[in-house]
């Protein structure tokens, strides 16, 4: 009886956006009269954090520092419609829908400016401090603070830009299976590294080493978050959760966060993140959808590491004490 | 119900109330005093998201009884910063992006308070002991330990496991094809959602309260499949407390289906048992009460006669003829496609590929059901707005989605519905289905006053939809120089009694096998099977994660089979930007080679040095 270290790998890729597209998205861009902007959507915060990265969004396409856009969602009565946070769609989707508003804001609002300085709009740019500038003439400038107050109550116009994205709906040919399930892919490979006591069956994952690629990270920090936390869960989809322990058996099914396991802070598992950015055709600023796929590798390359430290398989989730001591005695049997 | 004075101190303010006896400080906090930062994640002492001090000590307020407090000292969150100057350790969390949902985080900010008071320089054994009383689904907890060690101004030099590295961009990668010329795209940005989270001011659905508000609870069913010979109400509409009880026929459309939005039907589920039930945990009847209390006991006062009928719980027992039939809107065990009893993708000759492969390898892999386990549960609260209109404060992850569901379950017009999010405590996929909000929309019509209709944690756990357990075969041939030229892949996905987002997931599957390499002939089933347990539906991979498990762990195999390096293998058979994939697109924005790459000089995995040189770009560029 001793402790075994194995190592295993996986390598995977996911879709971003609803399967087969058909899913739109909608966002309204306008100032206030403070220079400031407000975004506003249907969309849902499942704390992932789309209301920082539409900010960013937003504010990278009109010319602002983040922080002079605010963000309104989740309300039907205020936001246009969005068909909802799910499939690693909402950065790709809503994401869209802001740059084309914002864009048409934008140009609404250089218009203004241009009016004020007597210039053509398309002679100006933005300085991403809050001041739109003659290109090649930056002396000659117009805070946006001051364009929106013009627009409103000189001019007359409104800083304002509707957005729009949509995937055509694609449907499956049905003999052949033909269709375009997606327009984009995220990439992630993972090393994990695993100790079997083949005693108890107890697997303790050592390290995990993943690598993630994701169009663009449009904001690291977040994009770590989410890699950090869905590399957590894909070891415990690995080893611990199910409501089902012995499925399709009924019973024994946990009811509270006793019965039903995932790893605790105790128990992690070294944890190293790399990124590579291949920005996607149509993603905001390419990006894809990192949120989902940043869980699915750690499953297979644990399971992969265990056999190679005990050389037995468990094709069966989670790989618990109970089946790995189970293989063992008929691997030892045999 | 005795009433009870108590009185103590909440964050050195002075409170006096009167209770109910037997009320629970968590209870107290949020719906008398009105501090919401404690959560109820669990009602059972076993999520920590309540958490609060008292008098120094870390207590549960959930298992706490508020009539127990007089006399002491009360910190929440919401008490810690002074001035508008963040607590060091609210401030830690905010540098070091330790909120996600945000749902757990005031209780992890008590626990990780009483840790430093007592422990002003802990270890990071000694942080990870103070927060293992508290459950995070969003952040891995590693971000919460750094937080909290920062917090202690620690220079904990113990380099035990679990410590791990800050994520690392590799920019060399892919440089042609991007500008890194943004100004706020790629800059890490604070989340402008965290100080709401730190602070415990973040509003969920449930940190409203409503003078008058009513409490749903459900009669479930306790057998998986059994005729409803009769209901009688009789004796729970006595209890004290109980306004309004609900049946199927109080349903003005029952029978629905959520993805009817994207033309996949046919309706057939009950948002109320008519006549069956179909699954162990099924909604039977709906019973809106003063407080929760009595709802829960007048809804054990719920007369329910059933007549026991043949269950199928195995999915393979489920396709064979004479099994019993699952759900009568579809008459069969299994979902019907356009395209027949599965989800198909045929590709070149995959007989003739198994005919020339030097091996061919069969293997079985199966799942079990998955819970999302958010820290918040599932549920959502309806106020009437006095104008026949109602305003639904919901977790819901779809907005539109969930309102026009209700809007057909309840045949009201969508102007009348008014849907309101915020921040969720969590989704992975579990907060798609509509379940809890059409009843309650109901309930607040009829009773004309606002109704929660909240999960308790054993609902989240057991009744919430899971992730489908699924069973996966897949049939590989491949060559001696590990090329593989033949894959047949087998999905079957355990919808559970209804379909809810099941056939797209199993179709997901279709489109997303055979994995991310570039196979000459390959055949894919994918089915989506009904049997006698809790409806499963979307969780994180959706169709995807469970899929993915099978196909690296047989190429695991393939690579043994065949005595090559796992990691080469992949790299002989990765797809590649223009490479026609299964379902008949040319593969773009390849990177998995890359991944790859990167992952064998991370992992100090060599690969022989043609493999470091390839590209995801096309073939001989």
């Amino acid at each position: 009886m001793a402790i075994r270290r194995g190592r295993g790998v996986a390598a995977i890729n996911y879709p971003t956006g609803m399967n087969l597209g058909g899913d739109p998205t909608q966002a309204l861009v306008h100032s206030t009269p403070t220079g400031n902007f407000m975004v506003t959507l249907s969309s849902v915060d499942l704390g992932q954090g789309m209301k920082q990265i539409m900010a960013q969004i937003c504010a990278e396409t009109i010319g602002v520092p983040t922080d002079r856009v605010v963000v309104d969602t989740a309300d039907t009565d205020t936001g246009p419609h969005c068909m909802g946070t799910f499939a690693s769609r909402g950065t790709h989707r809503a994401g869209n829908a802001v740059i084309q508003a914002a864009r048409e804001a934008r140009q609404v609002m250089l218009e203004v400016a241009a009016e004020e300085l007597e210039v053509n709009a398309s002679d100006l740019e933005t300085d991403g401090q809050g001041n739109i500038l003659v290109k090649g003439a930056p002396q000659k400038s117009i805070s946006i603070f001051d364009v929106a107050l013009s627009a409103h109550f000189k001019r007359g116009r409104s800083i304002s830009g509707r957005g729009m994205f949509l995937i055509p709906r694609s449907y499956p040919e049905k003999e052949t299976g033909a269709m375009k399930p997606s327009t984009c892919y995220a990439h992630a490979c993972t090393v994990a590294e695993v100790e079997v006591d083949d005693e108890t069956g107890e697997v303790t994952v050592l390290t995990v080493k993943n690598v993630f690629e994701i169009g663009r990270a449009l904001n690291p920090k977040m994009v770590e978050q989410q890699l950090v936390g869905g590399s957590w869960m894909g070891i415990s989809h690995a080893l611990y959760e199910t409501t089902e322990p012995y499925y399709p058996n009924r019973d024994h099914g946990g009811t509270d966060f006793n019965q039903y396991l995932m790893p605790g802070p105790g128990d992690l598992a070294q944890t190293e993140i790399i990124v590579l950015e291949r920005p996607s055709a149509d993603g905001p600023y390419g990006a894809k959808g990192p949120g989902e796929m940043c869980a699915n590798p750690q499953i297979p390359a644990v399971a992969n590491a265990v056999f190679d430290a005990v050389g037995v398989r468990i094709d069966t989730l989670p790989i618990t004490p109970e089946r790995i001591l189970r293989a063992l005695k008929a691997q030892a049997s045999n | 119900m005795a009433k009870v004075s108590v009185q103590f101190t909440l964050n050195g303010a002075e409170k006096a109330e009167f209770i109910d006896s037997g009320t629970t400080l968590l209870h107290a906090l949020r719906d008398k005093i009105g501090d919401t930062s404690p959560k109820g994640g669990c009602h059972q002492g076993t999520c920590g998201a309540c958490s609060v001090i008292i008098d120094g000590e870390l207590r549960l307020s959930c298992l706490t009884l508020a009539e127990t407090c007089s006399g002491a000292a009360i910190t929440t969150t919401s008490g810690l910063s002074e001035g508008g100057v963040l607590h060091p350790l609210q401030r830690a969390f905010l540098d070091a992006f330790a909120t996600q949902c945000g749902f757990c985080t005031p209780g992890m900010i008590m626990a990780a308070k009483v840790l430093l008071d007592h422990t002003p320089n802990p270890s990071r054994d000694e942080v990870v002991e103070a927060l293992s009383g508290n459950i995070c689904r969003c952040t891995g907890y590693e971000p919460i330990i750094q937080a909290v060690l920062t917090a202690a101004r620690s220079n904990s030099q113990n380099a035990a496991r679990g410590e791990s590295k800050k994520m690392e961009l590799r920019k060399s990668y892919f440089a042609d094809q991007r500008k890194d010329d943004l100004h706020e795209i790629g800059q890490p940005r604070p989340r402008s959602d965290s100080p709401g989270h730190v602070t415990g001011k973040t509003a969920y659905f449930a940190d409203r309260n409503f003078p008058g508000m009513l409490h749903l609870k459900m009669v479930r069913s306790p057998h998986h499949h059994a005729r409803i010979l009769s209901i009688d109400i009789s004796e729970a509409e006595k209890h004290p407390g109980v306004v309004k009880i609900l049946t199927a026929k109080d349903v003005p459309h029952n029978v629905y289906t959520i993805l009817i939005l994207i033309q996949i039907g046919p309706e057939d589920e009950t948002v109320l048992a008519d006549g069956k039930v179909r699954w162990k945990g099924e909604a039977v009847v709906a019973v809106l009460a003063e407080t929760e209390r009595a709802a829960q006991e007048a809804a054990a006062k719920v007369k329910v006669d059933y007549e026991v009928l043949p269950a199928v719980f195995d999915m393979e027992e489920a396709l064979k003829p004479g099994a019993p039939i699952v759900n009568e809107y579809h008459g069969r065990n299994y979902y019907l496609y356009d395209s027949g009893e599965c989800r198909k993708v045929r590709f070149g000759d995959v007989e003739a590929g198994f005919a020339s492969a030097d091996h061919v390898l069969e293997q079985t892999y199966q799942s079990s059901p998955i819970e999302h386990a958010p820290t918040e549960t599932t549920g959502c609260i309806v106020a009437p707005e006095g104008n026949d209109r109602f305003t639904c404060y919901t977790n819901t992850q779809a907005m539109f989605f969930t309102l026009d569901n209700a809007s057909i379950i309840l045949q009201m017009p969508g102007n009348r519905l008014h849907f309101v999010g915020g921040t969720v405590g969590g989704g992975f996929g579990g907060k798609v289905d509509v379940i809890v909000e059409p009843i309650a929309i109901l309930g607040a019509k009829l009773t004309g006053r606002p109704v929660s209709f909240i999960y308790s944690r054993a609902e989240e756990m057991q009744i919430s939809s899971p992730r489908a357990a699924e069973k996966v075969v897949i049939k590989d041939g491949v060559m001696k120089d590990g090329r593989i030229v033949a894959r047949k892949v087998t999905g079957y996905t355990d919808a559970g009694a209804y379909s809810r987002h099941s056939p797209y997931g199993a179709q997901k599957g279709a489109g997303h096998y055979p994995g991310p390499y570039t196979i000459p002939n390959v055949w894919i089933d994918t089915y989506c099977v009904y049997t006698n347990r809790t409806p499963s539906s979307a969780m994180r991979g959706f169709g995807v994660t469970i899929g993915d498990f099978a196909l690296e762990v047989q190429m695991d195999k393939l690579a043994r089979l065949i005595g090559m390096d796992p990691l080469e293998f992949r790299f002989i058979n990765a797809y590649r930007d223009g490479d026609m994939k299964a379902h008949r697109q040319p593969t773009e924005g390849a990177a998995l080679i890359e991944c790859m790459q990167e992952a064998s000089r991370a992992a100090n995995w060599p690969v022989a040095e043609k493999f470091m040189a390839m590209s995801s770009y096309a073939k001989g560029a």
